[in-house]
């Protein structure tokens, strides 16, 4: 019989304030990947959720939707991760990510849920959503 | 920038560039820089090594389609070698997988 370990049962939650700067982009990749591998995600699971927070945050540089700092909180409990990052400026997915490359609908398809809640005044953040 | 390698070097007289790392908005101006070196030198056909790339966002995607734009016009190509399921997989869901000609490695483009 496999014993679980303890970090494969329990509630974790962590949460980041980043400068936002794209050099820190592949900081957020490695612990969201070094978080998961414990739980021993599909690596297939593990390279979409990265292209879609990589793609998202990509495109919120570009459009310059971002403060001064990101927020990036992360719960996993079972098999699913919850992924809140703020704030922006709000934005239409649509617009942001017009770029014929990698569009809304290819974004969606990578993660169970990928929705924007506003938050007071005129900012939002993302929720993402992913089984694994 | 230190999350991406890129090594030059030629393979029957067409440049190589042999990308390592991570293609992101951080890393792919490097990237691009590489290849406008090459067109600047008056190489319009030239391969791209994918291989050894662990991710890449559209940034990436971006910098190659512009590239394909420039050298086109001069009957360049551009070939790029990719052989990880998550790279490949971002040409195939926008499409790209049939604007790019992408190969598992050096030797099927010399076939």
């Amino acid at each position: 019989m496999q014993t679980l370990k303890k970090s494969q049962i329990e509630k974790q939650i962590i949460s980041l304030k980043i400068p936002a700067e794209v050099s820190f982009l592949r900081a957020v990749r490695l612990l969201i990947t070094a978080q998961l591998r414990l739980r021993s995600a599909d690596e297939v699971d593990l390279d979409d959720l990265k292209l879609a927070i990589s793609e998202f945050l990509a495109r919120a540089f570009e459009a310059e939707i971002v403060g001064e700092y990101i927020k990036i909180d992360i719960s996993i409990e079972k098999n699913l991760v919850d992924i809140e990052i703020g704030d922006f400026e709000e934005f239409d997915p649509k617009k942001l990510f017009a770029s014929p490359y990698l569009n809304f609908e290819a974004i969606d398809t990578l993660v169970n849920n990928f929705e924007i809640e506003a938050l007071e005044g005129s900012l939002v953040k993302v929720k993402i959503k992913k089984s694994f | 920038m230190a999350d991406i390698n890129i090594g030059k070097k030629e393979k029957n007289n067409t440049p190589v560039l042999e990308v390592q790392g991570e293609v992101d908005i951080y890393t792919a101006p490097k990237l691009k820089k590489e290849i406008l070196s090459l067109i600047d030198d008056g190489k319009y056909t030239m391969i791209i090594d994918l291989a050894n790339v662990d991710f890449m966002d559209s940034s990436g995607l971006g910098v190659l389609v512009s590239g394909l734009k420039r050298v086109s016009p001069h009957d360049g190509k551009i070939y790029l070698i990719a052989n990880r399921p998550n790279i490949i997989k971002i040409f195939n869901i926008t499409g790209l997988d049939k604007v790019f000609e992408i190969y598992a490695n050096i030797e099927e483009i010399a076939n």
